[in-house]
């Protein structure tokens, strides 16, 4: 097959592009779903498609096409060239990447164990997890287990033709737990790249323990207070400022929050956030980004200072800088643009007991993203899973209660960083206390 | 190709209560995109592909292929026979469908100008004007990002019962976006077009005006002043009211959620949920919107559905097996995103009917609160019933008037709490919100709204 694309890049360059890219995708999931405590659904899904970038005197075309066939190759290529010919030029544009001498090693992307995994142990691990939740009579559960192999290729008219393969294995559980009419949610999840890392158990009970501490749920009255974020809330909150706040195509547009502040401190000295793709068995690990360019680790912040925007080809000619090699299509048909592959937040000094206890009045956010609004650096939030802290201890659970306040302040009020981690397949995380944020409740 | 496939389904006998369908689509599109005055991406999309579903001994099996090669569907119809009789050893809650529900029929979209025979030069060029209007009208406009998107799709539905349906649909949608930035201010504003109607929908916008309107809203806050934050009697514009409906009561009247113990709204057909004023419809049916639509993804001919009457839940919405499992006649609501999933209950144009009082009446009936306009989108937890949206801006309502106007911010509220709290309705009916609504990995389009409302006591989530 491969024959075929390479066949397809030369004749797109015999067409008129200046440069052709292909991009494929070949793969196939398995999916169970849950529903009320039991097995709902089975599902078996072919991930197949490729998308055609061509550029012709700086003009792009796309073209997509889920076949993969001698045929639909040449037609796709066609399509891309005579849109490139169309399209204006992007005057910002010098070349995609390549070619690459050299790609790392990163271990544990494949696990033939999950490849060959037969269907029906999926449901058994489906299974698995319901009988670890509902030992708990006041819960229901719902929820999917998926197992992915797909295989990514890449080819362009500068030499780049690389190939990856990954599997998976994920487990989501939704819980309702209901006793008196009273009604808490809440989730777990696991996405691991081994299977003898995967835990549906776990995931289960996890689950049916979260949705259970969140019954007997009360309003409180608005105030100003101080917020201790889990592990799993430091992970999203900061990997969603850093990828709002140092992409270097919003640098570009003028839209990153830390726009020309590279080597100015914009949070405490305790924080130091990388970028790293090249973990062992990590879920977002890769050997190369979706340009084909091979993959490196990337510090973002170092004790508090901005350190390093990511970027891909396209940002990295237009602004002088190196291609950190973070190019992500969202789909076959969309332009690579900069994204993180995999957050790792460094170790601090405190524990969560010393957070807590050391908190008179507060907030304790159980895996929720204190995420800015789009396009804004406002923060304006419901917490889903979260507590009230009551002279030093966790008191109850929270409902109808809001978080405000913008990126800046939050980085600016950082107060601790827990020195213990959560290493969730290659996302390392600690838990970080903030001296406050505007907390708008419904009593 | 509908005969054809029908004969691969005849070759296999279904017992009693044992059920299969094949669904081929096959859809093109175009997508033109242009940011800070550089082109972003013009492509082509082209997918073809066919989901089967079995239901046999009350286990669901559905297998997904790239192709429409009739050996590949029948392949895939016996795996999807065989996980679902796998499936069936192991699942407690039992499958259904609705026996005697046996659909014919067809649907072809018409136009009135067809937005497939419009140049691409022609699309390109609508789309530079906006995003050059938005972005030349001040230097603070540091982003824009104009779009225009067309996909048509056609569709051949058959089952085992005997259903065999045509249909076609597409979808157009131009969008712009601007960003204003002032130091570490930066507020976003955006436009949506959505129609399942015409390129006549595109002639219709002076996309010149609404270059300059977004742009003009983007730096109105910029220098607005920081959103409030606790609770505050609340105006919502139309847009706002269609995400609040879609969210905190279109989501808890889906039957799978009620099926599945997962609504607030479970057990309470027939209560009066809340104010009298409330009435609440979703209907596909409407010409045009980004919710329409003919037939379902089960073969379904869809209808107007009204889920509430007077503050009264009186309604759900369903596809063939929760119908099947409440005793009632499917209505139309299964949607799939695509051949490569399951149909599961799905809104399309949802909307709270209009009332009868003036803007000016439902500011002087709040008189001191927030007024929040030009929705963002939001989602709900429907078991717990608590819901969130968020609002690119909005106004303070001071002594029953328009105030100064806020900065982007969120809003939640407990639903039935909420529709208990509506004190008044406005008299003018508008979907103002075209949208894509998320639900088990799936995203449709979605349209929604109402007229403005006047509610008491939501918890706004601002920053002072």
């Amino acid at each position: 097959m491969n024959d075929f694309f390479i066949k397809g890049i030369k004749h797109g360059i015999k067409k008129g592009a200046d440069q052709v890219e292909i991009f494929v995708l070949e793969g196939a999931s398995d999916i169970t779903q849950l529903e009320k405590n039991a097995i709902f659904a089975s599902e078996s899904k072919t991930i197949t498609g490729f998308g055609v970038r061509a550029y012709t005197k700086k003009g792009l075309g796309i073209a997509t096409t889920s076949l993969l066939d001698k045929d639909s190759i040449k037609d796709s290529v066609n399509k891309a060239v005579k849109l490139s010919k169309l399209s204006p030029p992007d005057d910002l544009f010098s070349s995609l990447p390549g070619p690459f001498t050299k790609y790392p090693k990163v271990k544990g992307l494949e696990d033939k164990t999950i490849s060959e995994l037969p269907a029906e142990n999926l449901t058994e691990m489906a299974i698995e997890a319901i009988d670890s939740a509902i030992e708990k009579d006041e819960v229901v559960v719902s929820g999917n287990f998926k197992r992915l192999c797909v295989t990514e290729t890449i080819f362009n008219s500068l030499g780049v033709e690389v190939s990856q393969t990954f599997s998976s294995l994920t487990g989501v559980i939704f819980a309702k737990a209901e006793v008196n009419g009273d009604i808490a949610t809440s989730w777990d999840f696991q996405k691991v790249r081994a299977k003898a890392d995967f835990k549906p158990n776990k995931i289960g009970k996890v689950a049916a323990k979260n949705a259970i501490s969140l019954l007997g749920s009360k309003k409180i009255s608005s105030d100003e207070l101080p917020v201790i974020l889990d592990h799993r809330s430091t992970m999203d909150t900061f990997s969603s400022i850093v990828a709002a706040g140092l992409d270097a195509y919003e640098v570009i547009l003028g839209t990153a929050f830390f726009k020309d502040r590279l080597g100015e401190e914009i949070t405490s000295e305790e924080i130091t956030i990388k970028d790293n793709p090249l973990h062992e068995g990590g879920v977002g690990s890769a050997v190369f980004d979706d340009e084909g360019v091979p993959h490196k680790e990337l510090t973002l912040i170092d004790k508090g200072v901005a350190k390093a925007y990511f970027s891909n080809s396209y940002c990295a000619n237009v602004l002088g800088i190196e291609n950190t090699a973070n190019a992500l299509k969202s789909n076959l048909g969309s332009k690579p643009h900069p994204d993180l592959t995999q957050v790792q937040i460094e170790a601090g000094t405190w524990t969560i007991e010393e957070m807590i206890s050391e908190t008179k009045k507060g907030i304790y956010l159980k895996d929720s993203a204190l995420g800015p609004s789009e396009g804004s650096p406002n923060i304006s939030v419901l917490i889903d899973q979260g507590f009230l802290i009551e002279n030093g201890e966790i008191s109850y659970p929270l409902k109808e209660t809001m978080v405000g306040t913008t990126i800046f302040e939050l980085l600016k009020s950082v107060e601790g960083v827990s020195k213990s981690l959560i290493n969730e397949s290659g996302s390392i995380s600690p838990a970080v206390k903030i001296s406050k944020a505007s907390i708008a409740g419904g009593k | 190709m509908m005969d054809k496939t029908q004969k691969i389904l005849e070759k296999f006998t279904f017992k009693k209560g044992d059920f299969a369908d094949i669904r081929i689509e096959k859809g093109k599109g175009i997508s033109i995109a242009i940011q800070n005055g550089r082109p972003e991406q013009i492509s082509y999309d082209h997918d073809i592909g066919v989901g089967v579903r079995a239901l046999i001994d009350g286990g669901w099996g559905f297998v997904s292929i790239v192709g429409t090669e009739l050996d590949e569907i029948e392949k895939a119809l016996i795996k999807a026979i065989k996980i679902a009789k796998a499936t069936a050893i192991k699942s407690k809650e039992k499958g259904m469908i609705t026996e005697d529900h046996v659909v014919e029929g067809s649907y072809k979209v018409k136009y009135k100008n067809d937005p497939r025979d419009v140049p691409l030069e022609q699309k390109y060029e609508i789309v530079e004007e906006f995003e050059r209007t938005a972005r030349t009208y001040s230097d603070k406009i540091v982003k824009t990002n104009a779009s225009i998107k067309n996909w048509f799709q056609k569709e051949i539905i058959v089952n085992s019962l005997g259903t065999k349906v045509y249909t076609e649909y597409s979808n157009l949608n131009i969008l712009c976006m601007a960003t204003a930035r002032e130091g570490d201010t930066m507020q976003n504003v955006y436009f949506l077009k959505g129609t399942t109607s015409g390129w006549e929908e595109i002639e219709r916008l002076d996309i010149t005006q609404k270059g300059v309107e977004l742009a003009e809203r983007a730096l109105l806050l910029l220098n607005a002043e920081k959103p409030p934050s606790g609770k505050r009697d609340i105006v919502m514009d139309p847009s706002l009211v269609g995400v609040y409906v879609h969210e905190s009561f279109g989501h808890s009247e889906e039957a799978d959620s009620i099926l599945a113990d997962d609504s607030i709204l479970k057990g309470k057909m027939g209560e009066q949920l809340g104010s009298e004023l409330i009435n609440i419809y979703d209907d596909p049916t409407i010409p045009g919107l980004r919710g329409s639509y003919c037939y379902d993804s089960e073969g379904t001919k869809t209808i107007k559905r009204q889920l509430v009457k007077g503050g009264k839940q009186i309604g759900y919405l369903h596809s063939m097996e929760t119908a099947a499992k409440m005793g009632v006649e499917p209505n139309g609501a299964a949607r799939a995103m695509n051949y490569n999933h399951r149909p599961i209950v799905r809104m399309g144009n949802t909307y709270i009917d209009a009332g009868d009082h003036s803007l000016e009446e439902l500011l002087e009936t709040i008189k001191n609160g927030v007024y929040l306009e030009n929705s963002y989108g939001g989602y709900v937890d429907t078991a717990k019933g608590e819901f969130y949206f968020s609002a690119q801006g909005g106004h303070l309502i001071e002594n029953g008037e328009l105030g100064a106007p806020i900065q982007n911010v969120s809003m939640s509220g407990l639903c039935l709490e909420v529709l208990e709290r509506t004190v008044a309705l406005g008299k003018n009916l508008e979907f103002a919100f075209p949208g894509s609504c998320g639900k088990a990995s799936q995203s449709v389009p979605v349209h929604a709204g109402g007229p403005h409302l006047a509610v008491k006591q939501i918890v706004v989530g601002g920053l002072k």
